[in-house]
């Protein structure tokens, strides 16, 4: 579980699917029933909205936007192109 | 969303439908949480308001999320199409070939600054919506030597003013599907719509400006702002007149074209050495030649741009192709729902129906693959690894690795958009201000309402669609001018995208700074908090205007 919360590409990439995964289960479920297809959107749902900040609070600031400085420059990742 | 008046409107609930907006501004701008943080925040706290205070079902809830998630998909299209033609362009040095190009357009740097961080983003916003102009133009800056941060927030202020009229009138056309008016009202309220927005054509001009050199560039650059200004917002003006349809696109062309002769003014035309302060750039000095030689030249750097041009301005422009490939549309349906406070939502058979072909992401999608294609042929690729000496990443993992950062708070943001319009929260907080201010302070703050529209949903048709006809109501209620309060209605939906979330996400994501959306927050916040309140004095003018008339 640390390791996922500590790999952005995998928990955003879970977080990314659990929103996906929520919307036919949500639009099925309210209209051609079963009813517990609704609830098990709505636990998608909230599961993908509580991991980024979930992610924070138990692995602390990174991936903040300190590091800029005033000028707007950023030191923490390297710039594209 | 019309006036409710089972909607509680009392300083608890007012307070409580604003927490999750002010927790979204206080974590991103206070503490500095990533937009994924911030936005997963505040979309659990509407949540909780929702179902706490506003009597919504968790069955209600759990649908109007799921309708965000599909509004998010929209902008979503738009952010990965605009990535793919990133990394396209990116891996074959054509940023490099693009930067070249530009500095020998002008060896006036600021110049430079202006004509692609203002004139073109407008240019492109006049036919392409959904933040495109940002995705598209921030990477451009970058390259143009421009510090990440700001080559966001430049395009992101800059293009505001056609935010409205822009993408072939998107804004006005969804506003006049919500409201009820008489033609002289209507045309009354574009007018003067056209007119407010004057304030940020020459505010996003100065601003840029300002960015670039501070007082220095605001006084070599000054005749140049007015001129592109005067094209821009007198040109918006004039064209609302006789066909508001081509009223962002038409000034916005004709500037562009105004690039050419500007470029030959002798003021213009060399660089700008007293501009010794530059903070909007990085340390490259002007007139400095690149290291590594791309592998393409100018008109191939260009090529995804005007292919872009063309198939956007064909699919927009002639009616027969937009009708038929507007054809294939389709929505997940969704039921009606009604919460213990009578904010009732409508079923849908097709909510929100996306038509894939027409949407602005298809444009962007096939310019970026026949690019690749192109590119591929010649070589180019290979061409730039062996040049800079690096392996390439490949796009698809390269476009992977931006598209899923992006992409979560875009969701979170949406679904908390969806819950507070849902709920009733956002009529709440409209409402509560109207229900203790006089009519004039009712004026000043109607463009506000539109900002923050524009800010929990992070579009400004979705602001007029959600507020223009609660707007409508306000102003029966107080005998304002009901076009005044319109216009207000649209400049505040179109400069709150200064700010909107989605915005500072699509743009962070395109210039690899994904997670640090709050630096660009602390900029353009100030110029939108600017631009409400002197929108807001130009409303009130409007209004003393209209009701001598």
């Amino acid at each position: 579980m640390m390791g996922l919360l500590r790999n952005p590409v995998a928990y955003l990439s879970t977080s990314f699917v659990l929103f996906l995964v929520a919307l036919p289960l949500i639009s099925v479920g309210a209209t051609r029933g079963p009813r517990f297809m609704v609830w098990a959107g709505l636990v998608a749902l909230c599961l993908a909205a509580l991991i980024p900040p979930v992610q924070r609070l138990v692995c602390g600031g990174e991936e903040t936007g300190e590091g800029i400085d005033a000028a707007g420059s950023t030191d923490t990742k390297e710039a594209k192109p | 969303m019309p006036v409710n008046d089972q909607i509680p409107v009392d300083l608890l609930h007012w307070l409580l439908a604003l927490l999750p907006i002010g927790a979204l501004g206080v974590l991103m701008v206070r503490f500095r949480w990533t937009a994924q943080q911030a936005g997963a925040v505040a979309s659990v706290a509407a949540a909780a308001v929702a179902l706490i205070a506003f009597r919504a079902a968790p069955g209600d809830v759990a649908i109007a999320g799921a309708k965000g998630v599909w509004d998010a998909l929209s902008i979503l299209f738009v952010i990965w199409a605009a990535l793919l033609i990133h990394e396209v362009m990116s891996q074959a040095g054509g940023y490099e070939a693009l930067r070249l190009a530009l500095t020998r357009m002008s060896d006036n740097e600021m110049f430079d600054v202006l004509a692609l961080g203002w004139v073109f983003t407008s240019f492109l916003q006049g036919i392409v919506g959904f933040g495109t102009p940002i995705a598209i133009v921030a990477p451009l800056l970058v390259a143009f030597g421009m510090r990440p941060v700001y080559a966001v927030v430049i395009p992101l202020i800059a293009h505001i003013w056609a935010k409205f009229y822009g993408t072939l009138a998107e804004g006005w056309l969804a506003t006049l599907q919500v409201v009820e008016i008489d033609e002289v009202t209507a045309a009354s309220a574009a007018l003067q719509a056209a007119l407010l927005l004057m304030i940020p054509v020459f505010m996003g001009g100065f601003a840029v400006v300002w960015m670039y050199g501070r007082a220095a560039a605001v006084r070599h650059a000054w005749p140049l702002v007015l001129v592109i200004g005067a094209i821009h917002g007198l040109g918006q003006v004039a064209v609302t007149l006789f066909d508001p349809m081509l009223a962002g696109f038409l000034p916005a062309t004709v500037a562009m074209f105004a690039l050419y002769p500007l470029s030959r003014w002798p003021r213009f035309a060399k660089p700008a050495l007293n501009i010794v302060t530059r903070p909007a750039m990085r340390t490259r000095a002007q007139g400095e030649s690149a290291d590594r030689e791309p592998p393409m030249g100018a008109m191939m750097s260009l090529f995804p741009y005007i292919l872009l041009t063309v198939l956007a301005l064909g699919t927009a422009a002639i009616p027969a192709v937009k009708a038929a490939l507007e054809r294939l549309r389709f929505g997940l349906p969704f039921p009606e729902v009604t919460t213990g406070y009578g904010v009732t939502s409508e079923a849908a058979a097709q909510y929100s129906p996306i038509a894939p072909l027409t949407h602005p992401a298809a444009a962007l999608v096939l310019a970026a693959l026949v690019t690749w294609w192109v590119y591929h042929r010649r070589g180019y690729y290979a061409e730039w690894a062996r040049v800079t000496g690096t392996e390439p990443k490949g796009v698809p993992h390269a476009l992977l690795a931006g598209a899923v950062p992006a992409s979560v708070p875009i969701f979170a943001f949406l679904v908390m958009a969806s819950v507070m319009n849902h709920s009733g929260q956002n009529a709440t907080l409209a409402l509560g201000v109207a229900s203790i201010a006089p009519g004039y302070v009712v004026a000043f703050l109607s463009n506000g309402i539109g900002v923050l529209g524009a800010f929990t949903t992070s579009s400004s048709t979705s602001s007029n669609l959600l507020f223009a006809d609660l707007q409508l109501s306000l102003a029966r209620l107080k005998g304002l001018p009901e076009a005044s309060i319109l216009a207000a209605q649209s400049a505040g939906g179109a400069i709150g995208n200064a700010i909107a979330p989605a915005n500072l996400v699509m743009g962070a994501s395109t210039v690899g700074i994904s997670g640090q959306e709050s630096a660009i927050l602390r900029k353009t916040g100030p110029w939108t908090l600017v631009a409400f309140v002197l929108t807001g004095v130009a409303t009130v003018v409007l209004v003393l205007v209209s009701s001598r008339e």
